[in-house]
């Protein structure tokens, strides 16, 4: 008990001015006191306690949470340098994707140059003939014939600067779908383009692998209205499509099928809201467990080396991109159809 | 039915006053107090076998536990013992003991539950258990795998803080390391109770990265006890135990984890000098996160008592006994004040009431519908015969 209030009891027991009910009254009292120091004086120790315990844990609280801030901090940085890393090294896969498909086109465009090269060297070489046969006319006085003569030579001249033009243009295109796309679009008549690209892409594989042979044709709409794309993506689309078409069909055509004859058809439609463009091929087809994936990046069914995985995927991207809509229906064994649609301006 | 508290510092003592009481009551049809069922609760120290052997001589079934400290409505006995009497209608119930094999946990479980069922369609649990590693989660599980998940369980684990065990016992047996369970046939004995905790937890998340059974060996990679020092401080030493253990003040139980439901409460106990490893009250999973508690406030023994005044409100408006089962953590936590709490819930009822502090508490949390096995907290049981 404490001391004052066991002196106070003391004093009760012994006094004789109280009589026992009383005394007892009181020393319950002091008992009731006693009990309520007693719970204020745990109270106060327990609370000093808890105090000092709180203490301690907030500090060391707030040490582990200043040192998980910096490790966050890190980790955010590292994932920062990661993130550049890897938008750096997807633009470089994208770049290789174009450069490959750049390469697919060098062969067909060297093919396609040849074609005016030739008629511009052929003409050149008439004209050098004719040009000497005009001197010849001039000295010999035969008015009449050097003026046929000289008609000829500009009829040749004329076709000479046709195919000149038509080369230039080649290596115009060439040049556009080598370059990083503007993102400007452009009205684009999607007929020539797609035509363009057909041709291309078989020269291209052609002057590959000697061994390449397929039928394609392309079915155009008279009515295509231009539409403003951008050209250098929309051909880059048209490439990789009907790249991959051709590509199907001589797989199945060196499979030795009898009677295979393998076949790649383009067609354009305009329709009312949109033109659709479709690329399809009789080769062996996707199978169902593949044809989600196919649009996925880095997805190939190709042996390494042989495609990056990016082509559909970019090619999504670009339609996407374009507010169209690309698809694919598909049947083992019969062939794959791939359908673009673009919205009209 | 009727029931009467009995505490003493001996096994003489207690044996007058049962005497005693047998003689004083009276019931309505004149013939006297006759006791079916005792709850003994007892210090180690003292001849329990003697306190079980006569209680069985008067015919009473024994529902026998050692334990640290023991009370009753009339206050804290230390090292002493406590009994509640119940003339209790012997159809209604049924007291098994079942010693605890390690090897073949589950099916040890098991055997409590289907026991339950083959006595009652619907049964209730009242147990007690001395086991060094007390997988309590396993109790629960074995036994609501056999009655069903919303089983009523209610009890606290037996033992001291000396040795982390007691003993437990009915009549002609007893056991260290085993489970005792009073199976009680609900349609006929109502039960009605809750688990309160209130401590607070603090700090962040950590885990707890090696353990075997209620060893906690590593936090986080780091000694566990450095880590524990290092957020609690050096307030959370205890006594020493022996050369290599020193106890742990059990105010501040750790709050582990769970994916669902609320954590569950693990009291540190005592750490090896050695090893720096901390023993649980309660096995510990590795991988397990975890957050340090405080010690609750002193409200929370009024959140204790408005618990009982609550259920006493809506769902059980009489009793005629209660049980507190109040973890061992309490005591030193709130001092003086436990008497507050444990008297306050005997005068929700005003009945005879009997507890002890345990190591380890069985009953479902305020707002839960199934029985949870836990640490820190206090869980009480008011019991009616229909």
């Amino acid at each position: 008990m404490n001391r004052d209030l066991e002196n106070i009891k003391v004093s009760i027991e012994q006094s004789d001015k109280l009589n026992e009910s009383e005394k007892e009254t009181i020393i319950n009292s002091i008992k009731a006191v006693e009990k309520e120091l007693t719970i204020l004086e745990f109270k106060l120790q327990r609370t000093e306690k808890v105090k000092r315990t709180t203490s301690v844990l907030l500090e060391e609280t707030i040490e582990e949470l200043e040192k998980k801030r910096t490790d966050v901090e890190q980790a955010n940085a590292a994932l920062k340098k990661s993130l550049e890393e890897l938008k750096s090294a997807q633009a470089q896969l994208i770049q290789t994707e174009k450069m490959a498909s750049l390469g697919e086109l060098t062969a067909g465009i060297a093919h396609e140059i040849q074609n005016p090269l030739n008629f511009v060297n052929n003409f050149s070489e008439v004209n050098s003939e004719l040009a000497e046969e005009l001197n010849d006319e001039i000295e010999k006085g035969n008015l009449e014939e050097a003026k046929d003569i000289a008609r000829d030579i500009i009829e040749n001249e004329q076709k000479i600067s046709h195919h000149g033009k038509r080369a230039e243009a080649i290596v115009k295109g060439m040049l556009q779908h080598s370059r990083t796309s503007t993102g400007q679009k452009e009205l684009t008549d999607i007929n020539v383009l797609a035509d363009e690209y057909l041709r291309l892409a078989y020269h291209g594989l052609r002057a590959k692998d000697k061994s390449f042979n397929a039928d394609f044709n392309l079915e155009i709409d008279e009515n295509m209205p231009k539409i403003k794309v951008i050209p250098q993506d929309i051909g880059r689309v048209l490439l990789n499509l009907i790249n991959n078409a051709f590509y199907a069909v001589d797989k199945k055509a060196k499979e030795g099928m009898e009677g295979y004859k393998p076949i790649v058809s383009v067609s354009l439609r305009n329709k009312d809201d949109v033109i659709e463009i479709e690329v399809m091929d009789n080769g062996n087809g996707i199978p169902d467990n593949l044809r989600e994936k196919i649009f996925q990046p880095f997805f190939t069914t190709k042996p390494t080396g042989h495609g990056t995985g990016l082509g559909l995927s970019l090619s999504y991207d670009i339609i996407k991109a374009h507010g169209g809509n690309i698809n694919v229906v598909s049947k083992e064994e019969e062939g794959t159809n791939f359908k673009i649609s673009l919205i009209k301006n | 039915m009727i029931a009467k508290s009995i505490q003493g510092k001996s096994p003489h003592e207690v044996s007058d006053k049962i005497d005693k009481c047998l003689s004083d009551i009276q019931v309505s049809n004149g013939q006297g107090f006759k006791p079916t069922l005792a709850f003994v609760f007892m210090s180690i120290k003292l001849d329990w076998k003697g306190v079980s052997e006569l209680l069985d001589q008067k015919g009473i079934d024994v529902f026998g536990a050692t334990t640290e400290i023991e009370f009753t409505e009339e206050g804290i006995e230390d090292n002493g013992i406590v009994i509640l009497l119940l003339d209790m209608n012997k159809s209604n119930y049924k007291i098994i003991l079942n010693e605890f094999e390690y090897s073949n946990a589950m099916e040890t479980v098991h055997k409590i539950g289907e026991a339950g069922v083959k006595t009652f369609s619907n049964p209730a649990f009242i147990i007690s258990g001395s086991l060094s590693d007390w997988p309590g989660e396993l109790l629960m599980d074995g036994i609501a795998d056999k009655v069903g998940h919303e089983v009523k369980i209610i009890g606290g684990m037996a033992g001291d803080t000396t040795t982390f065990s007691g003993i437990i016992f009915t009549n002609g047996e007893s056991c260290r390391q085993g489970i005792l369970s009073l199976i009680i046939d609900n349609d006929k004995i109502e039960l009605n109770g809750v688990a309160v905790s209130g401590f607070k937890a603090v700090g962040t998340e950590k885990v707890i990265t090696k353990s075997e059974g209620p060893w906690i060996l590593t936090i986080e990679n780091k000694p566990a006890m450095d880590v524990i020092k290092k957020y609690i401080g050096n307030d959370v030493e205890g006594t020493r135990i022996s050369e290599t253990l020193v106890s742990l003040n059990t105010a501040y139980p750790i709050q582990l984890k769970r994916e669902v439901g609320s954590p569950i409460m693990r009291p540190t106990l005592m750490y090896n000098t050695e090893t720096k490893a901390v023993y649980c009250g309660g096995s510990v999973k590795e991988g397990t996160s975890f957050r340090f508690s405080l010690p609750p406030d002193f409200d929370v023994i009024d959140t204790v008592i408005d618990s009982s005044r609550e259920i006493k409100e809506k769902e059980m408006n009489e009793a005629d006994a209660l049980l507190i089962f109040s973890c061992i953590g309490r005591y030193s936590m709130f001092g003086p004040l436990i008497e507050k709490e444990n008297n306050g819930l005997a005068e929700t009822w005003d009945k005879p009431m009997a507890g002890f502090f345990s190591l380890g508490e069985f009953g479902k949390v305020i707002g839960g519908k199934v029985p949870e096995f836990h640490g820190g907290t206090c869980s009480w049981v008011a019991i009616k015969e229909k």
